[in-house]
């Protein structure tokens, strides 16, 4: 028995497994299939989304980056609990080059996806102002 | 016995005999009633007394909320009943561009102003799925979706033909992301 796409508010249509990826909160409100996000980054690519898991959506709402200036931590939330990212995507991130506020800046490592999170050490504090081969919004 | 005219038939009688004769080919199928796809363009007549074109379209849904259109000034659902039997709407086709002689015909659809639904379903309000008619080729904003049903060319008789683009009920998403201009996707169901 199949569903039918289109129903309020949960994984039924194709831009309800899509996501952009937020900076510092998921940034995300609207109403059954409109989906507003606040701030963040997006993918020069294609449509600018990526692939997103269907749990994730209805339990976190959407994908997004989170750098802690207290504890010097990079990471994306819940990417232990779900595919919150498609890992491909989530993999082309290594390496890409993080500027936060104040100049300081890092390259990202596999550990953002790791429940710990990647220890950053820079003098740059939030919000992060760009990402690699990411396009903020 | 009496057999009226028909397409794909033609029938003699005379003293002699009656004569059915069914080897001719059979009528186009989009000619037929039951075959209309939802958003079709239909029934469009030039009006002499107003001197305008117009023209109804099949009921179909976006989202499941059937679109308006205007009809003297007042809109009205595509899908309108009269005693049970279909009441659809009657639009004006207009305004036909002065110098491609085009008109496109859109389905414009906002979000709810309250709710921040996608597609508003207060039938009050202009952001509720409405078919337009338009003399230029119009494109997306924060505010409205439009999504390009048909497009009809006037001629000189006068004549009009009608390309059509959409030939089903269909779902769609809005992704606005920051400042950008609104997204809006759609899949034909």
């Amino acid at each position: 028995m199949g569903q039918i796409i289109g129903d309020s508010g949960s994984f039924a249509t194709w831009c309800a497994c899509r996501t952009p990826i937020g900076n510092g909160a998921p940034g995300l409100s609207g109403g059954s299939h409109n989906f507003q996000y606040s701030n963040g980054f997006k993918s020069a690519e294609g449509n600018g989304l990526f692939r997103f898991d269907t749990y994730a959506r209805l339990a976190f709402g959407s994908a997004y980056v989170i750098y802690d200036d207290f504890y010097f931590v990079f990471l994306l939330e819940y990417a232990t609990l779900a595919s919150v990212i498609d890992q491909k995507d989530a993999d082309e991130l290594v390496g890409e080059t993080v500027t936060l506020s104040g100049s300081g800046s890092f390259a990202i490592t596999a550990d953002y996806l790791t429940a710990g999170g990647q220890s950053v050490s820079t003098t740059g504090y939030n919000p992060i102002t760009a990402i690699g081969k990411l396009t903020a919004y | 016995m009496q057999i009226n005219p028909g397409a794909g038939y033609t029938f003699t009688s005379s003293s002699s005999g009656h004569n059915l004769n069914i080897e001719q080919p059979w009528q186009n199928w989009t000619n037929i009633a039951y075959a209309r796809q939802p958003f079709e363009i239909i029934e469009v007549i030039y009006d002499d007394v107003g001197t305008v074109w117009t023209f109804q379209v099949v009921p179909g849904t976006i989202n499941n909320v059937v679109p308006q259109i205007e009809e003297d000034a007042v809109w009205v659902k595509l899908d309108r009943t009269s005693g049970g039997l279909p009441d659809w709407p009657v639009a004006a086709l207009t305004p036909f561009n002065s110098t491609t002689h085009e008109c496109f015909i859109y389905l414009r659809i906002g979000k709810d102003a309250t709710s921040g639904d996608f597609p508003s379903t207060d039938d009050t309000s202009s952001n509720y799925p409405r078919i337009i008619c338009s003399g230029t080729a119009l494109s997306d904003t924060d505010t409205y979706g439009y999504v390009l049903l048909a497009k009809a060319t006037e001629g000189a008789g006068p004549v009009c033909s009608v390309a059509q683009y959409v030939t089903g009920s269909l779902w769609g998403d809005r992704i606005k992301l920051g400042t950008n201009t609104a997204t809006y996707y759609y899949a034909r169901i």
